[in-house]
């Protein structure tokens, strides 16, 4: 059985002369739920049209269950269920109909529609015709013709965009309960901490680059906590701790800052200190969360800087 | 060829409840009543004693409709056809399904001759009713004489597969950009230049004149076969053209107007 569900090899795609995706290589494991992150405009959007066969790269492979997309676009297409961007309705049509347009077009049974309906619980309004439908009640149509037909790999772009506290939190336990049968999910957003507690994988894409692809453990320990520290010394304390091997920054509001490895690095670094004869005013270990992770990664502000 | 029953069935269901079925029987339906008003109003001028009411109503029918009408309502119906998928962003939807692309395209191509051949046949009945109405209410034009069946069958159909070409055309316009003011900017331009060009000597050459040509040829006993043989065959090239050319296209189906 093959590792990965989705893999990319170089995956180039310009849009003029704009390189909107450049060199991606995606791995996704089987069974994971990944997360597909990055600002807006970062690529992730071409790279799924790229991944559906809807756009075709300019350079690169595409692998999907091991096996090359091109040439084997409608098996394998078979066996994903996509929602990408808004969902793909027809607003005369009612639920049940725009679920048949689908069944009719894969193929399967009407007790498919049944059960799909059921999953994003849209029975009692399966037969009104969705221009009546709200926001998230579209959405969840969406998601239901995502899921029909039970395919393997649901990839899903934004798919909590529009919807409210609730929806969202029903679409993230939807989204959870999927790799237990058997789906593996690739889903894109533009804010880490909207997946944080869902994915097992992450890939960060920036102007078009990968620029991580990992678990969120791994993600995590790419980045070391910070400790800021205040003494009556300042510039003899930095001298003290660059001379013991630490790297110190000194910052303009007369605080020193310096990279640790949790909180017996803290108490290691005030130990020195006090033995040295520093008074030690101040000791702050921050401890930096995903999302800043995530943000300065991608190059953005940190909230509240 | 299964790919392809699939997604007819699936055009079938998504024409449920449209403007462009609807259009079907009203355009018709609107010409007939035009045609009854002109009956009533300039009955006696228009249906010349003694002639042949039955042949005058045909051509009525055949000016008003397959010269001017029809044109426009093959954009119409096609750029509605087009609409359908462009705006509700369905062609990622489509074109994401376990489906080949030319299947999808040949689907709307036949859904969209047969929008235009259903609305001729019903073109053809109402040219009866219309008929039917003025041999009882309006005695002294002639209608009493029998039906020409076979004339009028002919001549729609004739000029239906005359119709191709401008069909597989605005199909075409329609499914590839998804601007709507476009596609009907392109008919409306054609129709009113193949007015203009209808008469002269190439006639025979305007895809938007075909129709007219042919169904004019059988009325007036002139040459129509040129005009038929490009109107079908060019249509059905056109048509593999399109199915063909959507298979190679990206479809990004971002917000825009082209």
């Amino acid at each position: 059985m093959e590792t990965y569900v989705i893999e990319t090899q170089g995956l180039t795609r310009f849009y003029g002369n704009f390189k909107a995706v450049d060199n991606l290589s995606l791995q996704v494991p089987v069974g994971s739920i990944y997360g597909f992150l990055g600002p807006n405009g970062a690529g992730k959007t071409t790279t799924i049209r790229m991944l559906l066969g809807l756009i075709r790269p300019r350079a690169g492979d595409i692998k999907l269950f091991g096996l090359p997309l091109k040439g084997n676009a409608p098996t394998l297409l078979g066996k994903v269920g996509s929602l990408v961007e808004s969902p793909s309705l027809y607003p005369h049509l009612t639920g049940w109909e725009n679920l048949e347009v689908v069944r009719i077009m894969t193929g399967g049974s009407r007790s498919e529609i049944e059960r799909v309906l059921g999953v994003v619980k849209l029975e009692d309004a399966a037969h009104s015709q969705v221009k009546n439908y709200s926001l998230g009640m579209r959405q969840r149509l969406g998601l239901a013709m995502a899921l029909f037909g039970k395919p393997r790999l649901l990839i899903l772009d934004e798919p909590t965009n529009g919807l409210d506290p609730a929806g969202i939190h029903e679409m993230r336990e939807l989204i959870c309960s999927l790799p237990q049968q058997g789906v593996s999910v690739f889903l894109s957003s533009h804010l880490l901490s909207e997946v944080e507690q869902m994915v097992s994988h992450i890939g960060i894409i920036n102007d078009g680059q990968l620029v991580f692809q990992g678990t969120p453990d791994e993600l995590n320990a790419c980045y070391q906590d910070k400790l800021t520290l205040v003494t009556d010394r300042l510039e003899i304390s930095q001298q003290l701790l660059n001379l013991l091997g630490w790297r110190t920054t000194h910052l303009e509001d007369h605080h020193l800052s310096v990279p640790v490895n949790g909180l017996s690095d803290v108490a290691l670094i005030n130990n020195e200190l006090v033995k040295a004869g520093h008074q030690v005013y101040q000791l702050n270990l921050q401890h930096s969360s995903l999302e800043d992770i995530f943000l300065s990664i991608t190059n953005q502000p940190m909230v509240g800087e | 060829m299964r790919a392809f029953f699939r997604a007819q069935t699936a055009e079938l269901l998504k024409i449920k409840r449209t403007l462009a079925l609807a259009l079907v029987f009203l355009a018709p339906l609107t010409l007939a009543f035009m045609e009854l008003a002109i009956g009533f109003q300039y009955g006696k001028r228009m249906y010349r004693v003694g002639g042949d009411a039955w042949m005058t109503l045909i051509e009525h029918i055949s000016m008003m409709w397959v010269l001017l009408l029809l044109p426009l309502f093959v954009t119409l119906e096609m750029g509605l056809l087009g609409a359908v998928e462009h705006n509700n962003k369905t062609w990622k939807l489509l074109y994401a399904l376990p489906l080949p692309r030319w299947s999808i395209y040949a689907a709307k191509q036949i859904i969209g001759m047969g929008i235009i051949g259903l609305s001729m046949a019903v073109l053809s009945v109402m040219t009866i009713g219309v008929g039917l109405i003025g041999r009882v209410l309006l005695p002294d034009l002639g209608f009493d004489a029998p039906i020409p069946f076979m004339a009028l069958l002919t001549n729609i159909c004739l000029s239906f597969l005359a119709a191709w070409l401008i069909i597989s055309i605005h199909l075409w316009v329609s499914l590839h950009w998804s601007n709507f003011v476009l596609a009907m900017g392109v008919g409306i331009v054609a129709t009113v230049f193949g007015i203009v060009v209808i008469g002269s000597e190439w006639e025979q050459f305007d895809p938007w004149t075909l129709p007219g040509v042919v169904s004019n040829g059988l009325i007036y006993a002139e040459p129509y076969t040129l005009a038929l043989s490009i109107g079908l065959l060019g249509g059905i090239l056109a048509a593999i053209a399109g199915c063909v050319e959507v298979s190679r296209r990206d479809v990004l189906n971002v917000v825009s107007n082209f």
